[in-house]
């Protein structure tokens, strides 16, 4: 287990209600932002329509999100974190409305969205809900100026009422990402990938969003750049009290930026709570065998617990729980029955029916050791 | 020891662009639009053909000699004197006019004549190329955009098309045209835009498919995502995000497309479906040039070879402009 | 002698706007069964410096000074048919992207049996089961099964599993890494890691990997080289440079790499980006960053100073102050 990891503090108490029971964590979101409540987004994968006839194939459905539910609060960072292909990014997508949601809804301040089916009633949405991606050379386009791209959401809202306005918006949201305002004139490839994703932030930042979606922000950059980006969102957050939902898969950089995680596999949500809960008690077997790949960067000596086995083909996901094949846990029943989120002991939210049974133990937790020790 | 002051450098943020693990980009220099392309890839690599320079020259030579036929022909072929007919190049005529290509059997000059089809040629082709281009621009993108049945309709129109020789087309639609609007007094005017739709519309598809290829690439870049993010009309995200980012090889069709639609207006008009013979195009001129070429051998031979100057300089300037573009090329 | 030696390598880049220098008076050695992470961020020049030793720099790339020696026999001047060879038989490559190492068009063991069958003497039969022997030594399950897959039929890991297997056929003396694990999940990366550490003890392997992740190099490397703007900024015992390092750029490198249980609110950070070849600053190349820098610094450019555990390129360690660490240490 990560003797390596630094103790994760351990997440401060909740003060226990009258009736006993610890509060779970998510009650502590009184007033949600955002919340999601059974998404799923399926992709039509099958042959085409005549080759069904045909051939007899059968539809195929990718189901990249399969029923999640979170609840993201004002002000603070929810992260959603996972290998490649467990949906998080579909996630971010639908919640922005790039997808529609084939089931289960999307509720922004108590709105759902699938109300808003006029154009007119959209924007406001798009106005106050923005997103950065994760290619810093293919989200900027390579033919537009870098004033007229940070200008544009300015000007598709009207939020400004003169082209001099627009420039001394541009201006100021350049500044406002540590940029000049003479970088307005210039084009995308004049800039680094770390340049870039200031630009994208500042096109994010130009309809003055409540929440910002950002898509593996950092993934593409450099190490000494990445924390150049996070400083500078971190910043942001604070300034304007924004709402981030961050994606990522590189766990150190989502301990760093959240205040909630939620870890996804197979286009499910298999445990989310409080960061601090999460990352020194956590509980599914998925959760740990993450922790466990971190990379260990303070040279214990540790060696890495390799992990047998890779994320299935979410085409034909296996039966019952997604993770029974790669899970030292799996009883019959993890094969037969897709286990719901239960509450835990720590607050968190767990799909697992052996933490649910009490078959797998808190103790065994690989930070509950450092991080409920110390505390 | 370390003099702090001296580090107080600002550069929060703005240092140099990285050139990735790749061989790095020369750092580009800001400038106008006319001095970045005398400093491009573009202007380097043409500078670096030889044969690219001759077709430009020659395509020069012809569109100058085209535009300016009025000016620059000898004599004028719209109104020839039967008296000039059949005089052989570099001879003069009973009526002591000179011929330097020859005449015809309508007393035409050639080199005139040439010079006034090749204006017919140029402005057919073009126009033909602008209007395939608008059409399969428009097409490929829309189908491309929205996918779909809308992609599915348009495509399978397209395969449809495809399956029938361009040539076909041009006559099919040339012959529903003549026999809709009748044989008409204007029908040279007439001609020009028979032509021109008749040609044009067999040569969208390429266009179409082109385009649609780019846009699927294009529409799911993040670039085209953040517009929608950000609450863009989808008529607007294709026409100023995605349009301008498939244009380029969108120019390279339309310069292979220009020799394509040359000969084509030629071979109709040589096919008797294009001008009328009172009217100088090239095809007419071969033409009538084959049926005498045992005697006046001059009149196919200049205008063929003049025609194919045309179409091999506009080709060869095609080649050089899709393998300039091609980065993968470079 | 070390197994491998590079000698003040340059690489250079010629384009009609002047000459680049990518990779600029390099010199390493990878002993037997060491692993040596090359790590820098992108365009440092690691992934150039790796290319330049297999000799696949793309025009107009080339070598331009040094020497690289394999075995203490130069290889940097082999015509392309020897040098062939020993990229074969001596050196294996690994590269991020398993798809372009493998034919689309073959079986995997039609592959690795013909790799097999180029560098030995083996007859079809035993190349077959040398074959089957190298995927199961690599942790590919169903070894007989996945034999006879065709590239696409196998996952991101498999994949870079069975080029690992491909790079092992000849038995390689040296196995060069770039980015070998990038493009797959954090799970199957610490298996690939781990399969590359093994390499090097039970085979003596010596492994050149080349990452931008601290993290790897940390957990997977013997000795680690900091390559910054096509030079070495440091390069010494991994406990050394990750633990306690002494150029600025890799002090603010590590402090900039978030660490699971490490609260802050803010990380280290160094301003500004590398500099683009075209225009690499006076002196050392990383004066506009370096927080301590001094007008030597922006005069001249310092080389690789010795040091106890390794090498800095960095004025602040000149002669009288690194004697005086050696005689701390």
């Amino acid at each position: 287990m990560p003797d390596h990891l630094p103790p994760v503090p351990p997440p401060t108490a909740p003060a226990v209600p009258p009736h006993g029971r610890r509060p779970d964590d998510a009650e502590l979101i009184r007033d949600p932002l955002v919340e999601v409540q059974g998404l799923a987004k399926y992709f039509d994968v099958s042959k085409p329509f005549l080759n069904r006839v045909f051939e007899g194939a059968p539809r195929r459905l990718l189901r990249a999100v399969d029923g999640v539910d979170i609840k993201i609060p004002r002000g603070e960072t929810f992260s959603l974190v996972g290998e490649s292909g467990c949906g998080k990014s579909t996630v971010a997508r639908t919640i922005v409305g790039l997808y529609r949601p084939s089931r289960g809804t999307v509720m922004f301040e108590g709105t759902d969205l699938a109300t808003l089916t006029r154009r007119a009633a959209r924007m406001p949405f798009h106005r106050r809900v923005q997103m950065i991606f994760q290619d810093p050379f293919a989200s900027l386009n390579p033919r537009w100026r870098v004033l007229d791209i940070i200008a544009e959401p300015i000007r598709a809202h009207r939020l400004a009422k003169s082209a001099q306005e627009v420039r001394e918006r541009v201006a100021e949201l350049l500044t406002q990402v540590k940029l000049t305002a003479r970088d307005g004139e210039k084009f995308p490839h004049e800039f680094s990938g770390g340049q870039r994703q200031r630009i994208s932030i500042a096109r994010a930042l130009a309809s003055n969003p409540d929440f910002l979606v950002c898509d593996e922000p950092t993934s593409a950059l450099d190490v000494s750049v990445q924390a150049q980006i996070l400083n500078l969102m971190k910043d942001l957050q604070r300034e304007l009290g924004l709402t981030y939902l961050f994606i990522s898969h590189n766990l150190a950089a989502v301990y760093h930026v959240s205040d909630w995680v939620g870890v996804m596999y197979l286009g499910r949500v298999v445990e989310w709570g409080a960061k601090r809960t999460v990352f020194s008690t956590p509980r599914h077997p998925y959760t740990r065998m993450l922790l466990d790949t971190i990379p260990d960067i303070t040279m214990s000596g540790r060696e890495r617990m390799p992990v047998g086995g890779e994320v299935p083909n979410p085409i034909d996901p296996p039966p019952g729980c997604p993770f029974h094949p790669r899970c030292p846990h799996a009883n019959e029943r993890c094969v037969a029955e897709l286990p719901a989120s239960k509450v835990s002991e720590q607050g968190s939210h767990v799909a697992c029916h052996g933490v649910e049974e009490g078959r797998i133990p808190t103790h065994a937790a690989p930070g509950a050791k450092v991080g409920l020790g110390k505390g | 020891m370390a003099d702090s002051s001296a580090t107080e450098v600002d550069i929060a943020g703005r240092a140099a662009p990285d050139p990735g693990g790749k061989p790095p980009a020369p750092a580009t220099r800001r400038a106008g639009p006319v001095a970045r392309f005398f400093d491009g890839d573009l202007w380097y690599s043409f500078k670096r053909s030889p044969l690219t320079i001759v077709a430009a020259v020659v395509f020069l030579i012809i569109v100058i000699g085209a535009v300016f036929a009025g000016l620059l022909a000898p004599h004028n072929p719209l109104t020839p004197m039967t008296m000039d007919a059949r005089t052989p190049p570099f001879g003069t005529s009973y009526m002591g006019n000179y011929f330097i290509l020859g005449s015809d059997n309508q007393g035409r000059g050639v080199l005139s004549a040439i010079l006034y089809g090749l204006q017919i040629s140029l402005s057919v082709g073009l126009c033909s190329v602008l209007f395939a281009m608008v059409l399969g621009v428009g097409l490929g993108l829309l189908a491309g955009y929205m996918g779909g049945w809308v992609d599915a309709l348009i495509m399978r129109i397209a395969d449809i098309q495809l399956s029938f020789p361009a040539i076909l087309i041009a006559l099919l639609v040339d012959g529903v045209t003549r026999e809709l609007l009748g044989q008409s007094q204007r029908q040279a005017d007439l001609a020009f835009w028979v032509l021109t739709f008749s040609i044009g519309f067999s040569l969208w598809v390429q266009y179409a498919r082109t385009v649609r290829g780019s846009t699927l690439v294009e529409r799911n870049k993040e670039y085209v995502q953040a517009a929608r993010v950000i609450g863009i009309h989808p008529l607007l995200i294709m026409l100023r995000h995605v349009l301008p980012n498939v244009t380029g090889p969108v120019l390279v069709i339309a310069t292979i497309g220009l020799a394509i639609a040359i000969i084509t207006e030629a071979t109709l008009s040589f096919l008797g479906v294009g001008f009328p013979p009172t009217r100088p195009s090239l095809g007419t001129l071969i033409q009538q040039g084959q049926q005498v070429l045992g005697s006046e051998w001059w009149i196919a031979t200049f205008s063929g070879l003049a025609l194919v100057l045309l179409a091999l300089s506009v080709n060869l300037l095609g080649d050089w402009l899709r393998d300039a573009l091609n980065p993968k090329l470079r | 002698m070390a197994l491998l030696e590079v000698d003040n390598l340059r690489v250079e880049f010629p384009t009609r706007r002047g000459t680049l220098v990518a990779v600029d008076d390099v010199s390493f050695a990878i002993d037997e069964g060491e692993v040596l992470g090359v790590v820098g961020e992108s365009g440092a020049g690691k992934s150039l410096t790796g290319t330049a030793i297999i000799g696949l720099l793309e025009p107009p790339g080339r070598v331009a000074g040094g020497e690289i020696r394999l075995e203490g026999k130069r290889i940097d001047k082999l015509p392309p048919d020897q040098m062939r060879r020993i990229r074969g038989a001596k050196i294996g490559a690994i590269f991020q992207d398993p798809l372009t190492s493998l034919n689309p068009l073959y079986r995997i063991g039609t592959q690795i049996v013909e790799t097999v069958l180029t560098h030995t003497d083996l007859t079809p039969t035993k190349a077959r089961m040398r074959a089957l022997e190298l995927l199961k030594e690599v942790g590919i399950p169903a070894a007989e099964h996945r034999i006879d897959h065709y590239p696409h039929q196998l996952s991101g890991g498999m994949r870079q599993r069975v080029v690992i297997a491909l790079a092992l056929c000849a038995n390689p003396r040296l196995i060069i890494a770039d980015e070998p694990t990038t493009a797959l999940d954090v799970s199957i990366q610490a298996q690939i890691l781990a399969l590359l550490r093994r390499l090097g003890r039970d085979h003596g392997t010596a492994v050149m990997l080349v990452t931008h992740d601290m993290g790897v190099i940390a957990e997977t490397a013997h000795r680690v080289a900091v390559m910054y703007a096509g030079r070495i900024a440091e390069i010494g015992a991994v406990r050394q440079v990750v633990g306690r390092p002494r150029h600025p750029y890799t002090v603010g490198l590590m402090g900039s790499i978030p660490a699971v249980g490490r609260d802050q609110e803010r990380l280290t950070q160094i301003d500004g980006a590398m500099p683009r070849l075209t225009d690499i600053p006076r002196g050392c190349a990383f004066n506009p960053r370096c927080p301590h820098a001094f007008d030597r610094c922006f005069a001249d450019r310092p080389d690789p100073i010795a040091m106890a555990d390794g090498k800095v390129a960095c004025w602040r360690f000149d002669q009288a102050e690194a004697a005086a660490e050696v005689g701390h240490a």
